[in-house]
């Protein structure tokens, strides 16, 4: 049926969404691993279905029937309609969750599901639709009725498929179940045969597990974006004691090398307590990276090391390594980049942001900012300072400045420039800088350039920057 | 012929500032330009004794400085090198650089002095970065010699501020000067920058020059008439024997 054809049939509007079976498979896989948190082990089942192996998870969810009524409430938190059925096969909860008996079918022994079963029809043993229509043309309406016939024609009649199904159903074969994980990070582990407290060895180690770590991203297909080692020492009471170090890369890497050099310092530097007893290195940021030719100038992992410096040729060096060399020992807010930020406002103009952030630079109007180059200080002062200036008469030229204890003649004075508020965040913000300013590039006697305005609102001055 | 603000071609810039620099090193030592080093530069009169961020060093100065030994370095490898800036004190406003530049730097406020030292040695050791300007404020002996080796085997440069004070200390800089804003009428930042001392220099020569800001580019040209020496502009600060 086209979708005019379907639109011809319906009154009023129709709604119409494209069917995307992948994404639907994706999302049910998401939603299995989503319930991990009812049991380990889930699988998807179908296009439209999910199969939770319940098995020794009543003592931490209780009745099967509480706990159905757990998984149905949260289900229908995240808007999905859920029938539950609930047996000791995966076969027969699969009936009974389609049988139509409600929205929680629950089954405890094998006696009641073959009770159950019997009076079913023989499509809910997940048997193919020929099948079905094939056990239909003797008569066989009911999963009893076909119970009732002698096993050794079935097979040779209707096919394997039925027989196989309704032992399925009935727990006579083995079904294995191919359950979804949940998302694991990469990591090592190197335990020690007891407590450790040579430096030595305990770099050694993790030396070691730094290649591990980084074998483990090669064989995933995967970048290591934060890397975390955990440190499990005994302390002063000889309790065992976990630390944590975390370190955050500016951009995901699986170098060994330039990995050890982050952490090197870190393990360097590490109390080892009364003696170390296991080392765990785990990238709890990894993602996924795919393998490159060797042959596009790229490292033997794949890594790519483009420099993020404007009109960088190719070739051009990484600044990455440093900055995650700079923010693993100094953290991560104390290296930066500058953040350029279309206003006129100038202390909102610039701003900066920690380097290992990967964040593509704000578009910054080019023309503009290059026109107030030189007449913007080398320096803004956060927060402006204030001063005291004589004028010849209230609004004529600048005659002297006072400024840090330190009075000065003004020899030149070039303004005003008008700066006014950002008018949209007056009424939300208080700050001395909302309101409009006027700035003067002053020289004073002593050659000094300054960067000073006057508030319109207050009618006081401020100097705001300096070329020193 | 000397540039005139209109001439704000880069490379007769750094010729200039070069000249002035080169103007009495030995011919043996004159054959290759570019020579990697620290350098030591401080404000002649610091405005305010608890003056805040930046007013303390020539901030103006050690940015063109370092930027004309980043593009040094720029020429002869053939790539685009940042600028690393360590210690907030000569921290720039990104708003009073070429676009360009701003984006070319990176700032780094390490907590204690020899974090500093530890993370210009690191910067200068790394080929995506030109030069590194930083604030010396307090380092010693030993830690400008690490600097200095570092910066000679490495082929970058290490701009650093110190008080004026400081001058008088041991370093192992070859180059310590002192920069003093100067009056200017033309409507630009000016400056005095004098050399007070380079290792290698064979005589004593002109070893004050008056530059001015031409240009966004963070460019400064020689003033002609004083490079000419058709003008003495006598400092206008005690000047100290130092070196």
């Amino acid at each position: 049926m086209t979708l005019s054809q379907a639109g011809a049939l319906v009154a009023g509007e129709l709604a119409v969404d494209e069917h995307e079976p992948g994404a639907d498979a994706a999302a049910l896989t998401a939603l299995a691993r989503w319930s991990t948190r009812w049991t380990p082990r889930v699988a998807t089942d179908g296009a439209d279905g999910l199969m939770l192996d319940m098995t020794g998870c009543d003592r931490l969810w209780g009745k099967p029937g509480r706990m159905a009524r757990r998984v149905l409430d949260a289900m229908d938190r995240l808007g999905v309609e859920t029938r539950i059925g609930i047996a000791p096969t995966r076969g027969g909860a699969w009936a009974l969750a389609r049988s139509g008996g409600g929205a929680v079918v629950i089954t405890d022994t094998m006696q009641s599901l073959v009770d159950r079963l019997d009076a079913l029809p023989p499509a809910l043993l997940r048997v193919e639709p020929a099948e079905v229509d094939g056990l239909a043309e003797v008569g066989v309406e009911r999963i009893g009725e076909l119970r009732a016939l002698p096993r050794e024609g079935l097979a040779d009649r209707f096919g394997a498929g039925v027989l196989r199904r309704l032992d399925q159903a009935l727990g006579l074969v083995d079904e294995p179940m191919e359950s979804v994980h949940g998302w694991t990070p990469p990591s090592v582990a190197r335990r020690f045969d007891g407590p450790v407290l040579n430096a030595e060895a305990i770099a050694l180690a993790s030396r070691e597990l730094v290649d591990g770590l980084c074998a483990e991203l090669v064989r995933r297909r995967r970048a290591a974006g934060r890397v975390r080692l955990s440190v499990e020492r005994l302390d002063e009471r000889l309790h065992t004691q976990i630390a944590h170090r975390e370190i955050e890369l500016s951009r995901p890497t699986r170098q060994a090398k330039h990995l050890w050099t982050l952490l090197s310092p870190i393990v360097e530097r590490m109390h080892l307590g009364r003696g170390v007893e296991a080392m765990t290195l785990t990238a709890t940021r990894a993602p996924r990276r795919e393998d490159r030719q060797l042959s596009t100038g790229l490292d033997s992992t794949g890594d790519v090391q483009p420099s993020e410096l404007p009109g960088a040729g190719a070739g051009a060096p990484a600044l990455p390594g440093v900055v995650d060399v700079l923010s693993a020992r100094l953290g991560r807010e104390a290296v930066r980049r500058v953040e350029l930020i279309d206003t006129h406002v100038p202390e909102a103009a610039a701003t900066t942001r920690p380097a290992c952030e990967a964040r593509e630079d704000r578009q910054v109007n080019k023309d503009r900012h290059e026109a107030l180059t030189t007449v913007r200080p080398t320096v803004l002062m956060d927060p402006p300072e204030p001063a005291e200036v004589v004028l010849m008469n209230p609004e004529g030229p600048l005659m002297s400045l006072r400024w840090r204890e330190r009075q000065a003649r003004v020899i030149t004075s070039v303004g005003p420039e008008r700066i006014a508020p950002r008018w949209w965040r007056v009424r939300a913000s208080t700050s001395i800088h909302d309101a409009a300013r006027d700035y003067y590039r002053l020289q004073d006697d002593a050659g000094r350039w300054l960067w000073v305005y006057r508030s319109l609102t207050t009618g006081r001055w401020h100097v705001h920057g300096l070329w020193p | 012929m000397h540039p005139t603000p209109a001439q704000t071609d880069m490379t007769l810039v750094r010729d200039r500032i070069q000249d002035l620099l080169d103007r009495d090193r030995d011919q043996s030592t004159h054959a290759s330009r570019h020579r990697a080093a620290l350098s030591e530069w401080a404000l002649a009169e610091p405005v305010g004794a608890d003056a805040g961020t930046g007013s303390l060093l020539p901030v103006t100065w050690l940015i063109a400085e370092g930027l004309r030994q980043a593009e040094e370095v720029q020429v002869s490898a053939r790539m685009t090198c940042a600028l690393a800036c360590i210690g907030r004190a000569c921290w720039p406003y990104p708003r009073g650089l070429k676009l360009d530049v701003a984006q070319r730097l990176l700032l780094v406020d390490p907590p204690t002095p020899d974090d500093a030292v530890w993370a210009a040695e690191r910067c200068i050791r790394n080929e995506a970065i030109g030069a590194v300007v930083m604030d010396g404020r307090g380092l010693g002996m030993t830690a400008t010699r690490r600097l200095h080796l570092a910066a000679r085997a490495t082929g970058r440069s290490v701009v650093m501020g110190r008080k004026r004070e400081e001058l008088r200390r041991p370093s192992a800089a070859s180059v310590r000067g002192v920069v003093c804003p100067e009056v200017s009428e033309t409507g630009r930042p000016r400056w005095s920058v004098e050399v007070l001392h380079r290792k290698g220099l064979r005589s004593e020569g002109p070893r004050r020059r008056v530059v001015e800001r031409c240009g966004a580019a963070m460019a400064f040209v020689v003033d002609a008439a004083v490079a000419d020496g058709s003008v003495a502009t006598p400092p206008r600060y005690r000047s100290a024997a130092i070196g």
